[in-house]
């Protein structure tokens, strides 16, 4: 009896020290409060093929400020985005201080109260910069009740990139309509070419694919209305005539700029970072090979969506002010100016930019499509990110043949709808 | 003969428990289920000491199973029955509106119908050519430790590493599959066409899980007794009715057994069709768990990804009972 007392009390000893060991090893090493630093440090996540261009210019900001930034991988989408922080902003943190974010990405930021207003300080320049195109974009998608929550460092569109040689090879003139398009398609098809092509892969890229189509065809691609109708209709007809390849309802970047690049594919809808693929590809590339032309004009004409990534400060981060601070620095007009010149990934159609780089390169046709009209905001929708997904459900299931035109804009109507 | 229970009045202080009875030897005794039922039913009584010895040691595993699996799941529950996301800042009772949504939009429906496809038709596949393949481990050859290895390969590589590169090589125009199929007449687009693309995630997630299934069957394989062998060789049977006749049914508490956690394993997993399909095309490869993910993670709506959840539960659930009930009827002694 001696012997079971004594075991229940060890047992009960036991049991109590565990989960308290267990916690003693759980707590965090505490923060730096206890270690004073110079200056404070923030945390900026970015694409990682943008750090090396822009560290010396960040180092800058460092250099006048005391505040140190430490530049740090970022998802490079925005579904990886609102995967790895919708959890640590639910449970009231973040791992960064400044955080990159593409636009339906931020729309359900902002919506769920995540991200801090960065006030008149921090745009006030900003604002004064932009063109008017980016303008709409910014008031569409980073201001809410009149205040900014995101300042965009990029700003693409979807350039129609034509191989030249190729078209030339086959006598083909460059489509400049939606009707040439298919007439040029009908020629090459013979040749084994497809007249044109884009990643149509879900999640996302379907979506990309046919707002582009729909602002050709001036619909509102969420209400599904006759200028949708008509875009997924000359999509798949594309498709069907065989002027479009199939597969690419299953490609990614990567695989439609293979095919491009393999000269199967003529002409294509393709962002910014083509330009440095292209000029890589040292085996092929030629000037001729990958010329920016005017988007083939739907009916509503020639138009294409512009979309891109921006800064924003989490409302959970600790140094709210630095961070602002860092974000209000970096989009100076001499500062934005400074990083497109390093990096294509802060190219912008600010008055500034376009001004300073202009004249040549990628930025030449950025302010040729700027200053024609051809440029329109991406498709908004409080909840993007899910309207994209329905988009691309029912896109994917349209192109494939899975249901017919009217199922496919009787179900963009009522989900979207749903979405409400 | 000293009993269980004298020793048990002894330690106590004298007072009986309860009249004695004989202590049947170790093989002869009631199984633990009958036991407890018997313990719990206060016909054997234990020390008021060794109880609460026995309650506080097993108090942390209660504990750690209650607070990561019991909690969760009622939490998850609870969840589905609201209107939880993350533009709502109040959540409210919803009752079964999440659950009457999904079952009555046709892409989720057949999201769920094709979850249970991909789990069931991949699981049987697997099973097939892993009894298979464990027939081939099972013989002596050359180099069979060499061997043993690289056909494990595919289980150890990454599934998402499997799907980047099976979508490559099912991807029209330039992959292996459909360049290789074509030499022969056959012409799909394995990714692009609806059925295809099913097939195609199917296949991938089998080549991916039949080593698994393979190393499994052979350790119970070679738990086998050779006598038995020997004598089906002798009595003139061929090695088809021994396979037959004896291995498979001596396999089958072990088939069922795996067959029942690689089901509920595939249920719930969705790295292969996000790797090679995203769903698609259209969302003809669409997955109840990927579903879930999507409602969470890029809708933020987490009462319905709470729902799609626990209907995936529900699945999982019917599929554990049908194969405990196929588990008793299948074992064999010998």
């Amino acid at each position: 009896m001696r012997t079971s007392k004594r075991m229940v009390r060890a047992a009960i000893a036991g049991v109590a020290v565990l989960p308290l060991v267990a916690l003693a090893a759980c707590t965090s090493s505490g923060d730096d409060g206890g270690t004073p630093e110079e200056g404070v440090t923030i945390t900026y996540a970015v694409q990682g093929f943008a750090h090396e261009a822009i560290a010396p210019i960040v180092q800058e900001f460092t250099d006048e400020t005391g505040i140190t930034v430490e530049l740090v991988d970022g998802p490079a989408s925005g579904q990886d985005l609102l995967t790895q922080l919708v959890p640590a902003f639910t449970s009231g943190t973040t791992p960064y201080d400044v955080i990159d974010a593409d636009d339906p990405a931020v729309a359900a930021l902002i919506a769920g109260g995540w991200l801090e207003p960065l006030g008149d300080e921090v745009t006030a320049d900003y604002l004064a910069d932009l063109s008017e195109g980016m303008l709409d974009s910014h008031e569409q998608w980073n201001v809410v009740d009149g205040e900014s929550y995101r300042l965009y460092h990029n700003y693409e569109l979807g350039y129609y990139w034509v191989n030249q040689e190729t078209l030339d090879a086959y006598g083909v003139p460059v489509p400049t309509t939606w009707e040439e398009l298919e007439s040029a398609g009908e020629t090459l098809k013979q040749q084994g070419v497809y007249v044109f092509a884009d990643a149509a892969a879900k999640p996302g890229l379907t979506f990309v694919y046919l707002a582009y189509l729909a602002a050709q065809a001036g619909g509102d691609i969420y209400a599904a209305d006759e200028g949708t109708r008509t875009a997924f209709e000359f999509a798949k007809s594309l498709i069907d005539n065989g002027y479009f390849p199939e597969e690419a309802v299953t490609w990614n970047y990567d695989q439609s700029n293979a095919a491009y690049m393999e000269d199967t594919v003529a002409t294509m809808r393709q962002w910014t970072f083509f330009d440095g693929v292209a000029q890589a590809n040292t085996a092929w590339f030629t000037p001729e090979k990958a010329v920016i032309a005017d988007p083939p004009a739907g009916p509503a004409g020639s138009k294409t969506w512009a979309g891109g990534w921006g800064m924003a400060v989490p409302a959970a981060g600790e140094h709210k002010e630095e961070a602002k601070q860092f974000v209000a620095w970096m989009n100076t007009p001499e500062i934005a100016t400074r990083l497109a010149e390093a990096s294509s990934f802060f190219i912008t159609s600010r008055t500034s930019v376009l001004d300073a780089l202009g004249g040549e390169g990628i930025v030449a046709a950025l302010k040729h499509y700027s200053d024609s009209g051809f440029v329109v905001p991406r498709p908004f929708h409080p909840k993007a990110a899910q309207a994209e997904a329905i988009v691309d459900d029912i896109g994917q299931s349209y192109l494939t043949g899975q249901i017919t035109i009217d199922e496919a804009m009787d179900r963009l109507k009522t989900e979207i709808a749903a979405l409400d | 003969m000293r009993t269980l229970d004298s020793r048990v009045a002894d330690r106590s202080g004298g007072a009986a428990a309860s009249p004695d009875r004989e202590v049947p030897p170790y093989h002869e005794r009631p199984a633990p289920l009958r036991w407890g039922i018997a313990r719990l039913l206060r016909f054997v009584r234990l020390p008021r000491s060794v109880m609460l010895l026995a309650l506080i040691l097993i108090a942390p595993a209660f504990i750690l199973r209650a607070v990561t699996s019991v909690y969760p799941f009622f939490a998850t529950a609870w969840t589905s029955l609201t209107d939880s996301s993350a533009y709502n800042p109040e959540t409210t009772f919803i009752g079964l509106e999440h659950y009457a949504a999904i079952l009555s939009n046709p892409s989720a429906v057949s999201a769920l119908v094709f979850t249970v496809v991909f789990a069931v038709v991949s699981t049987l596949l697997q099973v097939v050519f892993g009894f298979m393949l464990a027939l081939l481990l099972n013989t002596k050859f050359r180099f069979q430790n060499a061997v043993r290895a690289l056909v494990l390969l595919p289980w150890a590589i990454p599934a998402i590493v499997t799907a980047l590169g099976f979508r490559f090589m099912f991807s029209d125009g330039s992959g292996i599959i459909p360049t290789a199929l074509q030499v022969f007449g056959i012409d799909i687009n394995w990714l692009a066409d609806p059925l295809a693309a099913q097939v195609a995630v199917i296949l991938t997630n089998v080549w991916r899980n039949v080593p698994y299934i393979a190393f499994v069957v052979l350790a119970g394989l070679q738990g086998v007794p050779n006598e038995l062998l020997e004598a089906a060789r002798v009595d003139g049977a061929s090695r088809l009715r021994i396979t037959l006749q004896i291995l498979v049914p001596l396999m089958m508490p072990l088939l069922i057994t795996m067959s029942t956690f690689m089901v509920i394993f595939q249920l719930g997993s969705f790295d292969i069709i996000l790797g090679m399909t995203g769903g698609g095309p259209g969302s003809a490869t669409q997955v109840a768990p990927y579903l879930a993910y999507q409602a969470a993670f890029i809708s933020l709506d987490y009462g319905e990804s709470a729902a799609i959840s626990m209907l995936l539960f529900l699945i999982i659930l019917a599929v554990g009972v049908l194969a405990l009930s196929r588990f008793r009827k299948a074992q064999v002694d010998y």
